[in-house]
């Protein structure tokens, strides 16, 4: 009577599995997304681009003499502006970082805006985390 | 006849497998999309370039370059591929395989509870019953919810006791069990679950010697050595490279957490429910209240004693800080444990060892009474409680996952890997760019350079005092290899904009760290220079990882043919088998030809280095007052308020011998008791208490006799106008309260055993 019991338990377990596997396996992926054109760009990098100081000063006040929570603070009021203007363009994430990079890394843009956190500030967490 | 067949291998993963389904189906439907909380982008980004590493470019993963400026990814113990999971990965992607492992380790853990269950319980079905309580209890659905998949390594934790208990009662099987599940814990990231596992294998040890006859108690003791031995060098390929990473960069945790027996309960039986997008602590651990009712059903006999104790101490490990006399403090004074940052995660232990007793009043209570009725009524109405503690964890589960901000990682690489000012917040989504991010969080500090920039021309470029030497192109670029073409009339630096790391080697030239970067020093000529990453931790740990397995086959091998393989013939033999691993790692570590990383920098949280030298230009007040503790502060100066309405500290003081790790600085912010009444709004006390010097070190361990500057900056926004002074004090943050008493005041002013360091005016 066992003999039977077990092979029924093996199938019940495989099929289990192939069914989470099937439907994880399966499951819809995300729409192609929306093209950006050089002008959207350049809009994302320069609304950041605008902010930044402001960003900045918000971060120095709250994180003292502590270089590594104030750029760290920085990027975290960057990363609501990014999904916002993500959000309101109906653009991945990915578009609006690379617009960012391109800035940075273009020559005339960082002479335009000498400080603008392209160094790397090494990570330093608060041993008391609130 | 159900009972019966819960002895069947079978059955009982068709029984897991259905509610492992039921635990993950309505989150199927969203297996391509990624969790968009804050710590996954990290965590997952991790996973997915390991996956990318293998698949575009046919590498083992063991340089990460997408994330603070590139770091050894086997050694960093947050990241989790360096286990069998990493194959789920490859196969569906790393967004697919994020739930199937969380399927296939529910499983893992329900047979695993099962098993280890049915050491003390006699009754298949009551270990069926309750096998799931622990392997789907709320802590899951948190980590789940926050994407630390790694947490879910914790469903290994009964394979470990299993096997610490068959290694007790002197069967090899525990040894293997034991250190291959460990092994795979670490691997899969359990560096958190670690320290927890550690105090649950000292209990678990510690109850399965006494229950084992006093004539073999010591070839149990032997059997247990040899666990202990096999866990760490079967795990060496994770614990070499990631003990070299945490000791040039270490994890310093402060504070003083705690929880009161209410907040904790509630953790246990609350609803777990979404808050501004993170789950709170009520319900953290949920297994409901008829689980704690059916704990309390199970005291009843005497062989629960010994789990409820255990779990008791867990509850009290758990409360952290905020019991009078602290467990959780007491372990914190160990070395590894000091970095524990979580107490209320020994609930997940409690949960763990409460699950024997619940289990024995399922096997035991319908037997209390007498009668077919009684029997099958009780049965189904303890059944019932477990059923409902269940529902309400997949529930918990459910409502938790489905609340996650969902979003999608867009593949869209640019041709040439490069380093971006990056965002950590958001950084998966940079790694599908082949693009770096430099903005960087861990949960232990990382050796980064400060020359690493987001806007350069061209990643790989000649060190400024070579620049006019020639020139530097790349050739060929993959997470592990960086091919490049350099020419250059004279000997010359070439820098490559990542992190320097023991591991790197070229083809021409010599690697060097240049304050960090990663750095070739080439000869003049011109040349195609390749630089590798293989560090010898890895290989050295791969190396030791796979002559432990041999070990353990010959140890299994020989244990078929004469069992007890601490038996007066066979301990010599066997001994040498636990001790071959090691001898293996010591040479390896002794032949390694990797340069070691520099001892850490230790500054404070505004750059400022934390020891100092007598005379190096710092002016500020002398104080020369001396504490019982014994501390001495030398000096100390205020600066500001400055425009964010801020002030530094900068306390220069000495350690004058031995001290214990609770030792705090009380620092202490005052407005001056003769100034006008503070408006309401105002504030005229701050306080700026700390355990640690600037992020890099405890008090305790400040280099004996040295000067060490601790700078820390104070926001006082809404402090009341007038003249204000800071005061600063020696005690203990835990155990014996109060302040150390001074006793020498020096050239300071003193008051209340507070040492006035400076003053500030604000207008």
């Amino acid at each position: 009577m066992d003999l039977p019991a077990q092979i029924a338990g093996l199938f019940v377990a495989l099929a289990t599995t192939a069914l989470v596997v099937g439907r994880a396996a399966t499951a819809p992926a995300p729409p192609p997304p929306k093209h950006v054109s050089v002008e959207d760009r350049a809009g994302f990098a320069s609304q950041i681009a605008s902010q930044e100081d402001d960003w900045r000063g918000k971060a120095a006040k709250d994180f003292p003499y502590d270089t590594w929570s104030q750029r760290d603070a920085f990027h975290g009021h960057e990363a609501t502006a990014v999904k916002e203007m993500a959000r309101i363009s109906g653009v991945p994430y990915e578009e609006v970082l690379r617009a960012i990079d391109d800035d940075l890394h273009r020559a005339d843009g960082n002479r335009r805006r000498p400080a603008r956190n392209v160094n790397a500030v090494p990570v330093k967490p608060r041993p008391i985390f609130d | 006849m159900i009972s019966r067949l819960a002895r069947h291998l079978t059955l009982r993963l068709a029984f897991f497998c259905v509610l492992a389904a039921v635990f993950v189906w309505p989150i199927l439907s969203q297996a391509a999309h990624i969790n968009e909380f804050r710590d996954v982008h990290h965590l997952f980004m991790y996973e997915r370039s390991a996956i990318d590493t293998i698949r575009r470019y046919g590498e083992l993963p063991l340089w990460n370059p997408y994330y603070c400026g590139g770091f050894d990814a086997v050694g960093a113990p947050q990241t989790r591929f360096v286990s069998p999971t990493l194959l789920l990965g490859l196969l569906f992607g790393a967004e697919r395989a994020e739930i199937l492992t969380v399927f296939f380790f529910a499983v893992v853990g329900m047979e695993g509870m099962y098993r280890w269950l049915r050491l003390r319980v006699t009754e298949p079905l009551a270990a069926l019953v309750v096998a799931p309580v622990f392997a789907l209890s709320g802590q899951y659905a948190v980590a789940y919810h926050r994407g630390w998949i790694q947490f879910m390594g914790f469903e290994l934790v009964p394979w470990i006791l299993l096997g610490v208990t068959l290694a007790a009662r002197r069967k090899p099987s525990g040894i293997a069990i034991a250190s291959v599940a460990f092994a795979t814990m670490l691997g899969f990231a359990g560096f958190f679950a670690a320290p927890l596992v550690a105090v649950a294998a000292v209990f678990e040890a510690v109850r399965a010697l006494s229950e084992e006859p006093r004539s073999a108690r010591v070839r149990s003791v032997a059997m247990l050595s040899a666990t202990a031995s096999f866990m760490a060098t079967v795990a060496m390929l994770r614990l070499w490279p990631v003990a070299e990473t945490l000791m040039s960069a270490p994890r310093i945790m402060a504070g003083t957490p705690g929880h009161a027996p209410k907040a904790l309960l509630s953790a246990l039986v609350g609803v777990l429910a979404l808050k501004d997008g993170n789950t709170e602590l009520s319900g953290s651990f949920y297994v409901g209240a008829g689980f704690l009712a059916l704990i309390a059903l199970g005291t009843h006999h005497r062989s629960a004693l010994t789990s409820v104790i255990i779990a008791m101490i867990c509850g009290w490990l758990a409360m952290g800080y905020a019991s009078r006399i602290s467990a959780f403090g007491m372990l914190r004074e160990l070395p590894v444990f000091a970095a524990i940052r979580y107490p209320e995660r020994f609930l997940w232990l409690g949960i763990l060892f409460a699950s024997a007793p619940v289990a024995g009043a399922l096997s035991r209570v319908p037997y209390i009474g007498e009668g077919r009725k009684w029997r099958f009524g009780t049965v189904l109405v303890l059944a019932a409680g477990v059923c409902w503690t269940v529902g309400g964890e997949i529930a918990a589960f459910h409502r938790v996952a489905l609340g996650r901000e969902m979003g999608v990682v867009t593949e869209g690489r640019v041709a040439d890997f490069r380093q971006a000012r990056g965002n950590r917040w958001l950084t998966v989504h940079l790694e599908s760019q082949n693009i770096g991010s430099l903005s960087c969080y861990e949960t232990h500090r990382l050796s980064e350079s400060t020359l690493l920039r987001a806007d350069l021309p061209a990643e790989e470029y000649l060190a400024p005092d070579s620049a006019d030497a020639g020139t530097v192109k790349r050739r060929a670029w993959s997470p592990t290899k960086i091919t490049l073409g350099v020419a250059v009339s004279r000997p010359a630096r070439v820098l490559v904009n990542q992190n320097w790391a023991p591991g790197w080697h070229a083809t021409v030239g010599k690697v060097v760290s240049h304050e960090g970067l990663l750095a070739v020093d080439m000869p003049a000529g011109a040349h195609e220079v390749a630089l590798t990453f293989l560090p010898w931790s890895t290989l050295g740990g791969a190396t030791v990882t796979l002559v432990s397995l041999l070990a353990l086959v010959l140890i299994g091998l020989r244990a078929r043919r004469r069992r007890e393989i601490f038996s007066r013939r066979q301990a010599v033999a066997t001994s040498l088998l636990v001790l071959v691993p090691w001898l293996v790692a010591g040479a390896a570590y002794a032949a390694s030809p990797d340069d070691e990383w520099p001892s850490p920098l230790l500054t404070n949280p505004n750059g400022s280095p934390a020891v100092v030298h007598e005379g190096d230009g710092h002016v500020a007040t002398r104080a020369g007052a001396v504490f019982s503790l014994p501390l001495r502060i030398e000096e100390g100066r205020v600066t500001g308020p400055d425009e964010h309405q801020s002030v530094l500290v900068d306390v220069y003081f000495r350690r004058l011998a031995k001290i214990p790790k609770s030792t705090t600085m009380f620092v202490h912010l005052e407005r001056r008791k003769d100034e006008p009444p503070a408006a309401k709004d105002h504030e005229d006390f701050y306080n700026a208490d700390h355990q640690v010097v600037g992020g890099s070190f405890y008090l305790s361990d400040a280099p004996e006799g040295g000067l060490i500057h601790d700078a820390f900056g104070v926001r006082i926004e809404k402090a009341a106008p007038g003249t204000w002074d800071v005061w600063v004090a020696f005690g203990h943050v835990s155990g014996k309260k109060g302040r150390s008493l001074v006793t020498s005041p020096g050239e300071a002013t003193v008051s209340d055993h507070r040492v006035r360091l400076g003053t500030f005016v604000v207008r």
